[in-house]
């Protein structure tokens, strides 16, 4: 009896210890192991780069040979922190001085696609990494906030490096990119005396539970300043709490309008929401279907996307025949692909977000050998390795993305090949925004001054209008009413037509299994309706 | 208010890929069945060694150790597909044979039913999290091994994987008949599954015969889960549905009847292609589960009304 309770009891750990691990980077790839709910707290170590050199000149515009950051305008004066105390997004930190509006760097603009000629714009110049600053003779003030001290900035992030096999393709490539920028810094002396560290935390597969823990140990235990990056499928999790306890969270995966709506979010990609209405614009404008389906995955924003498509079609005279929505792992599609041949659609809007949900009913249309007529369009499956998981079945038949950036930006490109060469082949529409969102963050680190606060820090965020290097083709606002300004992240997104597996970048930051979608290539949204 | 439709013109297909899909699950059913009946016990264990399988075969055969996969022209591999598939075959053959060993040793031999269960469960995850610890695949579909080539039967279109899954299965479950019922092996193993104690008593070797039966039956799991990664791909969730279904369909025979777990099988496959395809009119994936999930246990209902299950394994639960 004895040795079968001993057999019991080992088995229930098992179990349990075996359902608490699972999808965590093991510190290959890094040289630091995310931490866990639960785990002791590894140092944040920073990856290993080779030490950064200073940019070639040559072809470097004034602006990218600064900072290579994104850039701004109507910038305090350096070393003056925004002023007032007013609570971040509310009317008082309406951008300043915008009359004369953003420029973008020399090159073209970011209203005007650059691949009228061809995709990204050929840049000699690797963008230079955000410069260090000194601290002040008098001392930096030490601990102005929390996660703030003498010689510390500390950064959260919740990733879940456990969801669908897609750690190493996706989840793995931010961590490494942030901790990248962070070391560029530090390795010229940090902000004002002050190093920046990055502490992730791993939420398996996006486990509601994992998330909220892993959100109470960065804030409760590790004390972070702010979240940095991370990403999960529960990011809508924590929204609630970071109003609560008035922590901003910077560049985050931004897949929920919730984080739009927060104020203490800076979310860097489009709403889905917004991006339903987009693509649904584009396909009235360009396709004109009859007959429309749509495929959904099973989370709030994924329904409420299909949502607006049917909406956006429903208006324009289209009729949904075939509606689908999926759970991450459903196993086989090919009862659906049966359906979706008996209903017929003109054309198939995909807004299931899992992308091996996506490839899965392509790879079961191919071998059921169906696709609709006018072809699919799908949201946001803009990831460089994309080619090698679907083939070449939708390129022959038709198939489309829309997404934020444009692909894949030179200059992102070029600093990821000098910075981070791990990360090669394996950029994606939210690597390319949270590379600006980071850049932006580490700008107004430097502008605000030694008195680093999370208050001054968002005010800095919030008092303008940030733009992407031209290669990338995006500007983004986050002060309060503007978010859904025109011409910015959430108005305008790009059509690209998949022609062929080769969807990797080449080292100038263009790609053969993209082009611009012929019909029309910037999809717009108005700014959404009370009440949407 | 229920609004029950019917289309006609989509029964055709739906049958033909539901018959299809069987191969899916059946191996693995097999695998369950077999060791039940020498067991008494959930073979948990397969599980494990089908996922651990379908990675395995995926590093042998796919990954050439490129990481960032995205050029499509990689995937060479360390080995062709069939050196690698009996090469994957014979490690679950392995795993199932160790894994035998100690449930059937001296020590375990004699654990109630309910513990061995749980040791197996704990087999299952454990193997799952040392797979996924040591392999990191990179999720996608592996080709088939039998090639592209595909099959229109009454407006179904079905793949030359899934007619060959087919035909393994109805291979192995004749080749198990056969030995079952003609060799000195089958009759040891029934002897086993009719009375352990009375097999004992006359000789039958049981370690032996146990252990023998793991093993099989861990080698046909893994050429199951082998073969399903040109179906279901690798991604953990989606191997767990297809194994918990295998599962579910070994019910219907009490966990102890090939023919009815095949019977299973089919009915399973193609109740799920007339759901989703629509032959009832669209329904959401849940109301889908309940439907199929109810028809499978009254069917198990009506088959105990037919053939009640012996008082004896009643007693051994």
């Amino acid at each position: 009896m004895r040795s079968s309770r001993i057999v019991a009891l080992a088995a229930t750990a098992a179990i349990v210890m075996t359902a608490c691990g699972g999808g965590s980077d093991n510190g290959k790839r890094s040289s630091a192991a995310p931490s866990s709910p639960g785990q002791s707290q590894p140092a944040a170590a920073t990856p290993d780069a080779s030490q950064p050199s200073s940019p070639t000149a040559e072809g470097a515009t004034a602006a990218s040979a600064e900072t290579g950051a994104p850039t701004a305008s109507a910038a305090p004066a350096p070393g003056q922190a925004p002023s007032g105390a007013a609570v971040p997004g509310d009317a008082g930190t309406k951008p300043t001085a915008l009359a004369a509006s953003s420029k973008p760097l020399a090159g073209g603009s970011s209203a005007t696609p650059a691949a009228k000629s061809s995709p990204g714009v050929a840049s000699s110049a690797t963008p230079a990494p955000p410069s260090a600053v000194p601290a002040p003779a008098g001392g930096n003030g030490g601990a102005t906030d929390r996660g703030v001290s003498a010689d510390e900035v500390k950064f959260g992030g919740i990733m879940m490096y456990g969801w669908l096999g897609l750690s190493e393709q996706v989840w793995q490539p931010m961590t490494r990119q942030i901790r990248a920028l962070f070391k560029i810094v530090n390795d010229n002396g940090g902000i004002y005396g002050r190093k920046l560290t990055y502490v992730d935390c791993d939420d398996g597969p996006g486990d509601p539970a994992r998330t909220r823990a892993c959100y109470k140990k960065l804030v409760e235990q590790d004390k972070i300043f702010a979240f940095s990056a991370g990403c999960s499928i529960s990011e809508d999790q924590y929204q609630a709490d970071l109003k609560q306890d008035q922590i901003p969270a910077f560049a985050p995966c931004s897949l929920y309008q919730v984080e739009w709506a927060n104020p203490y979010s800076f979310p860097v990609h489009m709403d889905m929401r917004q991006e339903g209405t987009a693509t649904a614009n584009w396909a009235a404008d360009t396709k004109k279907p009859k007959t429309y389906g749509v495929i959904c995955l099973n989370i709030p924003d994924s329904q409420a996307a299909c949502s607006r498509v049917e909406k956006r079609m429903n208006a324009f005279g289209a009729k949904e025949v075939f509606k689908r929505t999926y759970r991450s792992g459903t196993p086989d599609m090919s009862g659906d692909i049966l359906a979706a041949r008996t209903a017929a659609p003109d054309m198939i809007f995909d807004y299931a977000i899992d992308a091996f949900v996506s490839a899965r009913f392509y790879i079961d249309s191919q071998q059921q050998d169906y696709w609709p007529p006018m072809g699919i369009i799908s949201n946001h499956k803009t990831i460089e390795p994309l080619g090698g998981i679907i083939g070449d079945y939708p390129a022959k038949k038709g198939y489309w993305n829309n997404t934020t950036y444009l692909l894949w930006g030179p200059e992102h490109i070029a600093w990821q090949r000098k910075y981070v060469p791990e990360n090669k082949g394996e950029s994606h529409h939210v690597l390319q925004g949270q590379w600006i969102g980071e850049q932006a963050m580490i700008e107004c680190m430097k502008r605000i001054g030694p008195n680093l606060t999370r208050v001054a820090l968002m005010q800095c965020m919030n008092s303008q209008r940030w733009e992407s290097p031209p290669g990338l083709g995006q500007s983004m606002m986050w002060s309060a009413g503007n978010r859904y300004s025109d011409d910015t992240i959430n108005r305008k997104e790009y059509i690209y037509k998949y022609v062929s597996t080769e969807t990797y970048s080449g080292d100038d930051g263009k790609t053969r299994g993209w082009i611009p979608d012929p019909g029309e290539f910037v999809a717009h949204a108005p700014a959404p309706e009370a009440g949407e | 208010m229920l609004a029950l439709q019917f289309h006609t013109q989509l029964v055709g297909p739906a049958l033909v890929l539901g018959v299809a899909a069987a191969g899916l699950y059946g191996l693995l059913a097999v695998s369950l069945v077999l060791t039940y009946r020498v067991s008494r016990t959930i073979g948990f264990v397969h599980g494990g060694i089908a996922i651990f399988a379908a990675h395995f075969y995926w590093w042998l055969t796919y990954d050439s150790g490129v990481r960032g996969r995205w050029n499509p022209s990689a995937g060479q591999g360390r080995v062709g597909q069939w050196p690698g598939l009996l090469v994957v075959v014979a490690a679950g053959a392995v795993i199932g044979l160790l894994y035998g060993l100690t449930v059937t040793g001296k020590r375990m031999g004699n654990w109630p039913r309910l513990n061995l269960t749980v040791y197996s469960l704990a087999w299952l995850l454990g193997m799952v999290a040392v797979t996924q610890t040591v392999i990191e695949p990179q999720s996608t579909r592996i080709p088939s091994i039998f090639g592209k080539r595909v099959y229109r039967i009454f407006g179904g279109v079905i793949t030359i994987h899934q007619v060959a899954t087919l035909l393994i299965l109805l291979g192995v479950i004749a080749v198990l008949a056969f030995v079952l019922l003609r060799t000195q092996t089958g009759v040891n193993i029934r002897a086993v599954a009719d009375d352990v104690e009375a097999s004992r008593f006359v000789g039958v070797p049981l370690t032996r015969v146990g252990a023998g039966v793991y093993a099989f039956s861990a080698g046909l799991s893994a050429f199951a889960g082998a073969l399903v990664t040109a179906t279901v791909g690798m991604l953990v969730p989606e191997l767990l549905t297809v194994f918990l279904r295998a599962l579910t369909v070994c019910v219907l025979g009490g966990l102890a009847s090939f023919s009815l777990a095949l019977l299973g099988c089919v009915l399973l496959g193609v109740g799920e292609a007339c759901l989703t395809a629509g032959v009832f009119g669209p329904m959401s994936i849940g109301r889908q589960e309940v439907v199929l999930m109810t028809a499978l246990f009254g069917l198990v209902l009506l088959i105990n009304r037919l053939r009640p299950i012996k008082v004896l394994e009643v007693e051994t639960l």
